[in-house]
Formats: structure tokens, sequence, C-alpha cells
């Protein structure tokens, strides 16, 4: 499916995500029928089908909005939102609870649509870049006309900004704040979570004990070049408290508080994103393969039917002409019938596609041995053929020796029960 | 009738549940840890890592002479013999083996230096390197991935299912719990083939179950546990018919600062310097009124005694044990002051009193005089006389539950009606009430929380399965 189409459906389900939106918000307790009404939810839901929408039209529509120029174009709509819902006395917290909640319902809606997996997932992707984008606008926003309405603290005195803490609490993110040493002085639940960590655990930790080697390089690298306001993404690997390792994507922004430089860190699990990629990746390698795979396919049936037309012929030529001839020849009404019959298999066989060998030996055999070759065939033992024939054990095994002979089997460690087992008699 | 199965289940993910699972792990084929928070670890994580054992190697290198009947009788001294003396033994004895099971088997990092904290006889007590007690969960949790012991996150225990004979045969748990929402989460039945281990600490945290057991401890009281720390867990056990022990033995921390929540860093700051090198004041008279090396009910009980506040105050010479001194400074914790003088005119402490308390003190310390108030005085205890000084502010909040349910020495639950066992039912950790009696001494809870989680491990995996269904 297009990534329009899609868009477009997500917008044919507009109501079921409203109701699902809206149950999970009473779910956590955050409803409110002057502000949680479905107008409002309906120009917002518009804004992100918007900027999907937008993402599309990109010419490099698979790779991410490079510069910020880009982003904002895609949040704008949202970010007017924001404005709009704090002029109307929407706190920051409940802004982000809201926009968290809504890109979380339509991206459970993306992620169900199995059978658009790849584009779905491309679109997972843009949503989350937007959703990114608008948060963090929308956080420095908010922070930026913060101090002529709250008091100024320092961080690092036990209790701190009101403010910081409903961001750092409410955001769906991982949120850490480092200070000039390294050290991590806050993170919001939801870092806890994705390292493994109680708060108690996380806050004072070096920030580099949460990432290998070489991301924990990287980021110091960027937190040491950055300007203040300045935004930056890495993806690097993180440590969960197992061991483990998981990859994450680094948001890292530099504010200046009381004169000293802190770091906001929003950090995503990726896990799940790497997975998409991983399965995007694939989808498009196995497209790729299928199309080499059919193309040989196509090459060798043209050239198994070359063969085939060829091998007819020589079978026509090798064995039912003889056949006829020898039919021609028998002067046993009954005899004429078995040779008959091998002919008509014979040719039966010829276009069943050859599961079965011919065997031009087959038609030296006389009445009597063709006889025993059914039976050896149908699995009897000597004994049982001698019974069911009347012939004496002596004879039987000089039948048996002929047909090894005519069918070219002498000084062959080939038993006749196996050999005759895919010829058709 | 079930969800899922598995031979062992474990309840909780800290000390005792972890080291329950890795034993159970090693003679069957499926344990599983239900944790119901979103992170493991539970108080284990963000304790402070320190570990006494009878008897260590680094005892041995400092010719310090100690043995498990020394550490037991400390135990029952500072239990006021309320103790189920049994278990303690066993905790006693076993003590060095645990701490040498983390170091040469998880590969956990201790200091190089032993602690003497208040109420233990001699110095037995190891700091992890990292002094957290996440220096032990961490490499446990790294054992449990290797071992393929899944640890299953908000996963809450909501009741304990038994059998027809009245054994336990599974738990009736709520996934994707959140915390605190009793409501939240999807019931599911998880069997056990052959035991299940309780292993979900104490209950601190749950003002309302405290306060009944303990009136005193009213819900303004600070708390030094992780949220976690409430009584759900203890109350499905009792419903199972476990037998409760001194549940209204509620210790209070006397080392927590007041300037921070939480156990925090300062409580380090005074276990590690502030009592052992330092004095403990009441700002209002700046006397001296205990022995700082006393157990934790003797010292919360004089703390609380005729409207004190208390300070602890230590040099630059004793704050050198204080592993957690930067982190204290940086957060305002600790504050630092070049003389007495300047400590005293910023705590309001009336100055010459408490100069004459410093003073005397010193004293007491160079000619290794007795203290009257019984604090043991060291050979190598130096005076206070080495500006700056340090000082934190403190206030008591309720640290631990000696409190809990009744287990036998194989850590099996014992059945309140009938004094026998609860078949295939396992319990470990601060959710065992009676090793400690009426006050834990510090760094005793690693050690019983590893020795009986390992008990019951091994024992809940001996159990003979019960067949599939
Ligand atoms: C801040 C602090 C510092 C400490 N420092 C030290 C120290 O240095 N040395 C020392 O010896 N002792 C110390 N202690 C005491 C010691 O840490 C604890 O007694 C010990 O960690 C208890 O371990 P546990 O495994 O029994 O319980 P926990 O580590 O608390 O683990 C129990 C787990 O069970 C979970 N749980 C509870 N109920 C349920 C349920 N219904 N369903 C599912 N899961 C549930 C909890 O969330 C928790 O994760 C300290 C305690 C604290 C709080």
């Amino acid at each position: 499916m297009e990534t329009n189409r899609l868009v477009q459906q997500l917008r044919e389900w507009e109501k079921d995500i409203f109701e699902e939106w809206l149950r999970r918000m009473r779910a956590s307790g955050c409803v409110n029928s002057r502000i949680t009404n479905r107008e409002d939810f309906s120009r917002r839901f518009a804004g992100v089908m918007a900027a999907l929408d937008a993402c599309d039209q990109e010419p490099q529509s698979s790779r991410p909005a490079q510069s910020d120029d880009d982003r904002q174009c895609l949040a704008e709509p949202l970010i007017d939102e924001a404005r709009f819902g704090r002029e109307r006395g929407m706190d920051l917290e409940f802004f982000l609870g809201y926009f968290k909640t809504l890109i979380s319902c339509i991206e459970k809606r993306l992620i169900g649509m199995t059978e658009a997996l790849p584009r779905a997932a491309e679109l997972v992707l843009k949503l989350r870049q937007v959703a990114d984008f608008t948060e963090l606008t929308v956080i420095a926003g908010w922070r930026a006309a913060g101090p002529d309405r709250t008091p100024r603290r320092t961080l690092n005195s036990g209790t701190s900004d009101k403010l910081l803490g409903a961001i750092f609490m409410s955001v769906g993110e991982g949120i850490l704040l480092v200070d000039e040493d390294g050290e991590i002085v806050r993170a919001n639940q939801h870092a806890c979570e994705i390292y493994g960590l109680q708060e108690q655990n996380i806050v004072g930790a070096d920030i580099r004990s949460l990432l290998d080697e070489a991301g924990a390089g990287l980021l110091m690298r960027y937190c040491a070049e950055m300007a203040e306001g300045q935004r930056r993404h890495a993806e690097v690997t993180c440590l969960y408290v197992d061991g483990k390792t998981f990859p994450a994507a680094v948001t890292v922004t530099r504010s200046d508080l009381d004169g000293r430089k802190y770091w906001s860190l929003i950090v995503r699990d990726d896990t799940q994103q790497k997975a998409m990629e991983k399965q995007l990746r694939e989808d498009k390698q196995q497209v790729e393969d299928m199309n080499r795979t059919l193309k040989t396919v196509m090459k060798s049936i043209e050239q198994d039917r070359r063969d085939f037309e060829s091998r007819v012929a020589a079978k026509i030529k090798t064995s039912l002409l003889p056949g006829l001839k020898k039919i021609d020849a028998a002067a046993e009404a009954s005899v004429r019938k078995s040779y008959l019959a091998i002919l008509e298999e014979q040719l039966v066989s010829l276009t069943a596609g050859f599961e079965k060998e011919l065997d031009p030996g087959l038609l030296k055999l006389s009445r009597t041995e063709i006889e025993v070759c059914r039976l050896i065939q149908a699995g009897s033992s000597g004994k049982e053929i001698c019974d069911a024939m009347k012939l004496s054990f002596e004879t039987v095994q000089t039948h048996r020796r002929n047909i090894r002979r005519k069918l070219g089997l002498n000084g062959e460690k080939m038993n006749l029960h196996a050999f005759l087992m895919n010829r058709v008699l | 009738m079930w969800n899922e199965e598995y031979d062992v289940v474990v309840i909780g993910s800290g000390f005792a549940g972890l080291a329950a699972a890795i034993e159970a792990r090693k003679l069957c084929s499926s344990v599983i840890v239900l944790e119901k928070m979103a992170v493991p670890g539970g108080n284990s994580t963000i304790s402070g890592g320190l570990f006494a054992a009878a008897g260590s190697p680094l005892q041995a290198r400092d010719n310090i002479a100690d043995s498990p009947e020394l550490m037991l009788a400390d135990m029952l001294a500072a239990g006021r013999n309320y103790n189920h003396r049994e278990l303690a033994r066993i905790v006693a004895e076993r003590s060095t083996g645990t701490l040498l099971w983390t170091i040469d088997d998880l590969g956990v990092k201790y200091k190089p230096e032993l602690s003497h904290l208040g109420g233990h006889s001699v110095p037995r007590t190891y700091n992890t390197a990292n002094t957290s007690g996440a220096g032990i969960i961490r490499p446990m949790l790294v054992r449990c991935r290797e071992m393929d012991i899944p640890i299953r996150l908000k996963t809450f225990l909501a009741g304990l299912i038994a059998d027809e004979n009245g054994d336990v045969e599974g738990v009736e748990v709520r996934e994707d719990y959140i915390f605190p929402n009793r409501e939240s989460g999807v019931g599911k039945r998880i069997r056990a083939k052959q035991a299940v281990i309780l292993a979900t600490g104490g209950f601190s945290q749950d003002k309302e179950f405290r306060a009944v057991q303990n009136p005193m401890l009213t819900e303004d009281i600070e708390c030094t546990n992780h949220r976690g720390a409430t009584a759900e867990s203890l109350i499905c056990a009792l419903a199972a018919g476990a037998t409760p022990v001194q549940l209204s033995m509620i210790q209070l921390g006397p080392w927590a600062s007041r300037d921070e929540e939480g156990f925090g860093v300062g409580s380090m700051f005074s276990m590690l310097a502030g009592f052992p090198y330092g004095i403990l004041i009441d700002l209002h008279t700046g006397e001296r009124f205990v022995n700082e090396q006393a157990d934790r009910k003797l010292l919360v009980d004089a703390m609380l005694s005729s409207g004190r506040e208390s300070i602890a105050i230590v040099d630059e010479m004793g704050v050198r044990h204080a592993s957690t001194l930067e982190q204290c400074l940086k957060r305002g914790v600790v504050r630092k002051y070049n003389s007495i003088e300047e400590l005293a005119v910023a705590n309001q402490v009336p100055l010459a009193p408490l100069q004459a308390t410093v003073a005397s003190y010193n004293t007491l310390v160079e000619q290794g005089r007795d203290d009257r108030f019984g604090k043991p005085i060291p050979r190598d205890l130096q005076p206070l006389t080495h500006p700056p000084f340090f000082c934190i502010r403190l206030i008591s909040k309720v640290h631990h539950c000696m409190g809990g349910i009744r287990i036998n020495a194989k850590a099996q639950v014992i059945r309140m009606a009938s004094h026998q066992p609860i078949g295939r039912f396992y319990a470990a950790g601060e959710i065992v009430g009676g090793v400690h009696g009426a006050s834990r001494l510090g760094s005793n809870a690693i050690p019983e929380c590893l020795v009986f989680g390992r008990i019951a491990g091994a024992n809940a995996a001996s159990e003979t399965p019960r067949s599939s269904i």
C-alpha cells in the first residue's frame, strides 16, 4: 500500500482512534470535557496527518528529515496546537500526555496493519520523528516562557523546579539531565525503565556508565562541542542493568541554568524500531532475491522446454517405434495386449512429466517375464511368484536371470525389485 | 485453568529472590522471577551494599578475631533475644561462605577495607566497590540472564493458589501491572511444578499497614525504602496460612539526612564516618547523648526522646571513610566548615557547650578512657582536631521490617494452624520474620537474604515435580 493510502486509511479510522485515545486518557485520569473534546482532537489529529502527508512529499521520503528546518515544517501545525492549548490553560504535562497518547494510538493502528508492513513501519518511524520534534519544540517553548511565572531555583538543592519535574515525569521517552561532571542529576520514570534502574541508582551515576564505550565517547564529544540551546541527535548502544545491550536514539540539548551547564538527553529504546528497520531491509532484500530467482527460473523453464522436446523426440524414436513394430509382429493377442498396455502407459508418462522412467529394455521382455516383473514389483516373494504362476522355482529363477539380462542388469548390484519400483509395466 | 507452568516460581527480584532463582535453576530446568515494579532489584539494589561476614579474609588480613558465635551473640544482643535463634545462627555461620560465593561465583567487587558498624563487636562489614547493593544485584541479574531465568517485570502477586492437599500449587498474578494501581494489569495463573518461593521484602513503605502494627509510625515519618515495599504479599502469605512473626518490630534508621529524601547519600556518610569516627550531638544542648556506635534501636530511641534534633560531626581525618562524601557535598546533604565556631553558628548550636563536648570527647579518645555512653574507643580512633569539620543533619526514617512470616531452617513457610511446613512453599529475605529480633544490625540483611535465598532455591528445586498438565 502506498503511504498516502495508509494516511487516508488512518483518516478513515479517526473515530476509532479518538475512542481509543479517550479511553486511555480516561484510564490515566486525564479527562476534562473542556480540553478533551472531539473538535480539538480532530484538529490535532489532522495536524499529525498533515505532517505525515508532508513527509511523503519529501523527495527522499525514506530518509529522516535532515535539518531542523525540515522538521520544523512538519511539526508546525502541531506546535501551533500546543500554543493554542497553552493559551487555554493546558499545562505542559497535560499537553504532552495528550499528545503522546494520540501518537501512541496512531502508532498502534499502524503496527496493526501487518498486510502493509514495510510501508506502515516506515510511517511509524516518520510519525516518531514528527512526535519527537514537536515535543522538543513544545518543551523548549514552554520552558522559554517559564521564568516569568515560576521562581528560579537551583537544581542541586534537592527539591527542584516543579516545571522541570512535570516535563521529566510525564514524557513517554526517557529523559536524563546531566551536569558538567557527567553526573546524572535527574531521571524520569521512563529512563529508569529503559535502563532497568531505580531512580536512586540512576541519579548520581555517571552518564557514561549507561552506554558502551563508543557511545560514551560520541556523547561526551557532542556535549563538549555543543553551544547553549543547540540540539544534536545520536544513535548509540546502551546497557541494560543485566548487561544486555540495546540500540537507542539520543537527542541532546544543552541548556544553561544558573550559570551551570546542563544537558538534557531524550533517550529512546530503539530495539523495536531497529527490528522494524531490519524487517524493512529484509523485506526489500527478499523482494530483490525473489526477482532474481524468478528470472533464473524463467530462463531454466525455457531451457527445460527445449530439453523436453528433444527428449520426447528421442524417446519416440528409441522406445515407442520399436514397440509398435513388436506389436505388429506379435502373433498372440494377449502378448499384443501386454505390449499395448506398456506403450499406452509410456505414452501417458511422456506427457505426465517423467515421474517414472521409460525403459526401452522393458519392451524386450516376454509376456511371462512381464508377468514375473509385475509380481516382483508388487513385492511378492519367490515362493509367492511360483504359486501365483504355477511355475517351479527353477523356472522362475531362469525368468529372473533373463529379465536381468534383457534389462542390462547383469553384473550390476541393483536389485530387481528396486529397479522395477520406478518403472511402468 | 493454568496459563503457564514452571518448575519453580520466585516472587520478588531482590537479593533473596535472585539468590533463590540462581540456586534453583542449577537443579531444575525452568525458573521464573516475577516482579511487580517496572525495574528489578527492590530495596536490594538501592541498599548500601554493606555485608557483614564473620571470619572473613579481610578480618584475617587485619588480625581481627571473629567467629560466627560472636556474630550470633551480637545479633541476639541487638535483637534483645527476640531472635529466632536457629535462623540467626544459620546466617552467622554461613555469612563468610556466602560472601565468598558473591566474590568467586558472581564476581562481586568489594573495597579492600572493612567497616565497623554500630552494634557489631568488631569490624566485619564489607563494602561493595560502588557503595551500593547494585554492586551485587547487577552481577546477579547478569547471571540470571546467562542462566535463562526470565525476570518478568510489572507482574504483581495477587494470591497464592493451594491444591486439594493444601500445598501451594501456583500463584495468581496481574501482568502489565502499573504500580501502585491495584486494578491495573491482566489476571493470570502460573503453576509451579515444584514450589513457590516468596521473596517480596518488607513493608516499610506501607503507611497504613505499618501504623496498624506500630501506631507510633505515623504517616508523616519518612522512609528509606523503594516505593514498592508494601504489605500485600505478606497478606497473601498470611491468607495462605503462614505464621506471622513480630510484625510490629519495624526499624528506623538513625543515620538518614533531613536534607534529602529516602536513604539518599547521607545515610552512608553517617554510617561509615559520622557515627564511628565522629560525634552525635543534640542541636539544642550541644551535647552528646548516646553511644554513636550503638545498635539502631538504641540510637533511634535516644534521638527521638525529649524533642532532640541531632547532627553528626566528623573532622577531616574521619571523613576519609565516607565513600559518598563528594555527592553529599554536591547535594548539600553534608556541609563543610572551617572551624567548630563556624559550624555552631551555621547550625545554631550553642557554641560553648559544643566546644566543651568536643574537648571532652577528644580527651577521652586521646587517653583511651571509657566513654560514659559506652562508645567503644578503638586504638585507631582519632580525636576531632583536624579542620575542616563536616556536619550532617539527621532525622530517623522507617527502614527495615524485622517481622514477617515464619520459616524453618530449610526456608519452608510454617503453617500457623499446625506448626508444620506448608507444602511446596518457601520464603526468604525481609519477608521472613524472627532472624533479627527487635533490632537488625547494619549490614546483616544482605547475608540473611542471600543465605536463606540460596537455601530456599536449592530446597524448592529438590521437591518432587508434579506431573505436567
Ligand atoms: C536504602 C536501604 C539501604 C540498605 N542498606 C543495607 C546494607 O547496606 N546492608 C544490609 O545488609 N542491608 C541493607 N538494607 C536492608 C536490605 O537491603 C534489605 O533488607 C534487602 O534488600 C531485602 O531484600 P529482599 O530480597 O528480601 O527484598 P527486596 O530487595 O525489597 O525485593 C523484594 C522485591 O519483591 C517485589 N514485590 C513486593 N511485593 C510484590 C508483589 N505483590 N508481587 C510481585 N513482586 C513484589 C518488590 O517490588 C521488590 O522488588 C538496606 C535497605 C534499604 C532500604
